[in-house]
């Protein structure tokens, strides 16, 4: 019994991903953020602009991320609150235990990353910050969301996310577009997985004739 | 074996009942959650799941409050503390019959 009232309890989480709104607005950041490294991998380094471009990226993360936030709350409230009813989450025990264990996790994968960069620091065209955050944000999607939530497609996005990094770090690119295209092919898989369960929410979701709640 | 079968009358009888112990499941996994999400999740008529928040609210089992977010009108219930704690004991009670019988 109580291992059905723990299904029931994790179906309640995966309620937060089951319209593809929150990918869809990280997926649009993840591909802002590949416009701005494109950018910056266009303009020449000694160039003014590209110090303005180096200030303008904390301000593009801080904007990005109330944006983000903004974003899905507004959509959500627009879309799916009115179809399939609203939910608060909190912040309980369990997740700041599992959140501990991402920290402690990521820090030990980041130490083992920085240790292979230093074994293949030789190897001609070889950029660990494109493996580094490729392997971050994988695990990210990986433990804290696909295990946390029980949503299938986010290890397949944790997956392409390391696959992607480690393919783009052994490219001849510069750093800046191997940036770029990480992030905006990280993106645009984002966005599209959030799209097509979006789309499949809203078919499968019509919007009832009465909008009031109870 | 008869003490332990005796120990299931002592369950809390207003969350054994399937309806209400699936609704404070819910609500004990989130902050809150709206009238059409529990109705949804749980299945039952408008009706049913009224009566059924009312049981809880009355027992201050749950917290009901209409509000809005942004135009939409919402029915917002909330697992209070009293709640929560029924259910943290229900459960308990009944691993512990389920161990002492298997």
């Amino acid at each position: 019994m109580n291992n059905k009232l723990s299904e029931i309890e994790q179906r309640v989480k995966r309620y937060w991903y089951t319209d593809g709104i929150a990918e869809l607005s990280s997926g649009g950041m993840f591909i802002l953020l590949g416009v701005y490294f494109g950018i910056q991998g266009y303009v020449s380094q000694s160039s003014s602009v590209s110090i303005f471009l180096q200030v303008g990226l904390i301000l593009l993360m801080m904007a990005g991320a109330i944006s983000v936030s903004w974003l899905v709350n507004t959509l959500k409230t627009r879309l799916t609150y009115p179809r399939t009813g609203f939910v608060e989450y909190h912040l309980n025990e369990q997740d700041a235990r599992q959140r501990r264990y991402l920290v402690v996790a990521v820090a030990m994968i980041m130490l083992i990353a920085w240790t292979v960069l230093f074994k293949y620091k030789y190897i001609r065209g070889f950029d660990s910050i494109v493996l580094v955050i490729g392997i971050l944000a994988g695990v990210v999607f990986v433990t804290l969301r696909g295990k946390s939530s029980g949503v299938k497609r986010f290890y397949v996005l944790g997956a392409f996310s390391i696959l992607l990094g480690i393919g783009l770090s052994l490219g001849g690119l510069s750093r800046a577009y191997r940036l770029a295209l990480y992030f905006g092919l990280f993106g645009f898989a984002v966005m599209i997985s959030g799209g097509l369960v979006l789309r499949r929410y809203l078919s499968e979701n019509p919007m009832p004739a009465e909008t009031e709640n109870e | 074996m008869s003490e332990d079968l005796r120990s299931l009358t002592e369950l809390d009888r207003l969350i054994h009942e399937p309806a209400r112990l699936l609704i404070v499941t819910i609500l004990a996994s989130v902050a809150s959650a709206d009238f059409l999400f529990l109705q949804r999740e749980t299945g039952l008529t408008k009706g049913n799941l009224s009566a059924h928040l009312s049981k809880l609210e009355e027992a201050r089992y749950v917290k009901i409050e209409k509000t809005y977010k942004g135009k939409l009108p919402l029915t917002v219930c909330k697992l209070t503390a009293t709640g929560q704690k029924a259910l943290t004991q229900y459960r308990q009670q009944l691993q512990d019959f389920i161990e002492k019988t298997s």
